[in-house]
């Protein structure tokens, strides 16, 4: 209504209002604020909400009976994990290159709750293609020419 | 040439020399080469995927 005002009065009688037009900028900025805003929050409670799904899912695939846990074996567990190299020899060399965060991130929410987990990652010289570690299966992809994989430096676990 | 992992030089080998560039690609063309495999013979309900980059 305002800018209705104005305009009449702008147009009629060649009469700006200064206070008005201030009013109407002022609503225009927190109007697009406004807008942004909300926009920003909906999408933040679309993406909660498919979290929570998700969520919801999983916990329904992991909390079947534990008599079910302990029959379930790699062919028929309730739901499979491919797991990013969770990996680093400085933290566990010991593990020989891969699988020793397995334990530490992947299988203690898993193991026993009918999920079976693998473990992809990198291959270095040394290490099998495949490797069980904890029960949990790794595996490692080559990633060079079989004639370039003589490694010039030893692997951390290999110096010892 | 497969040193780029658990040896922590990856950022090292890349940025000082070319074969650790052309490792560093092949291992990332191969890594996705390799998730696509499994994914597709195992079918996996949840990939969950991360990497200490480019400590190695």
């Amino acid at each position: 209504m305002a800018g209705l005002v104005a305009l009449y009065m702008l147009f009629t009688e060649n009469v700006g209002v200064r206070s008005v037009w201030t009013i109407i900028q002022t609503c225009l900025i927190l109007g697009g604020i406004f807008f942004s805003t909300g926009l920003l929050g909906e999408q933040i409670a679309v993406q909660r909400a498919e979290l929570r799904e998700l969520r919801r899912r999983m916990d329904e695939g992991t909390s079947r009976p534990r008599s079910d846990a302990r029959t379930s074996d790699a062919r028929t567990s309730d739901a499979r994990t491919v797991a990013g190299p969770l990996c680093d020899a400085r933290i566990s060399p010991a593990r020989r290159g891969c699988g020793g965060r397995v334990r530490a991130r992947a299988r203690p929410r898993h193991a026993g709750r009918g999920v079976e987990v693998q473990v992809l990652a990198p291959s270095a010289p040394g290490l099998a293609a495949t490797d069980t570690i904890e029960g949990v299966r790794v595996r490692r992809y080559r990633y060079a020419p079989r004639a370039w994989r003589r490694s010039r430096t030893p692997a951390p676990w290999q110096s010892r | 040439m497969e040193t780029l992992a658990y040896t922590g030089t990856m950022a090292e080998q890349v940025s000082e020399s070319l074969r650790g560039k052309l490792a560093l690609a092949l291992m990332l063309w191969r890594g996705r080469s390799a998730v696509r495999a499994l994914v597709k013979a195992w079918r996996p309900q949840l990939v969950h995927a991360h990497w200490w980059f480019p400590s190695g």
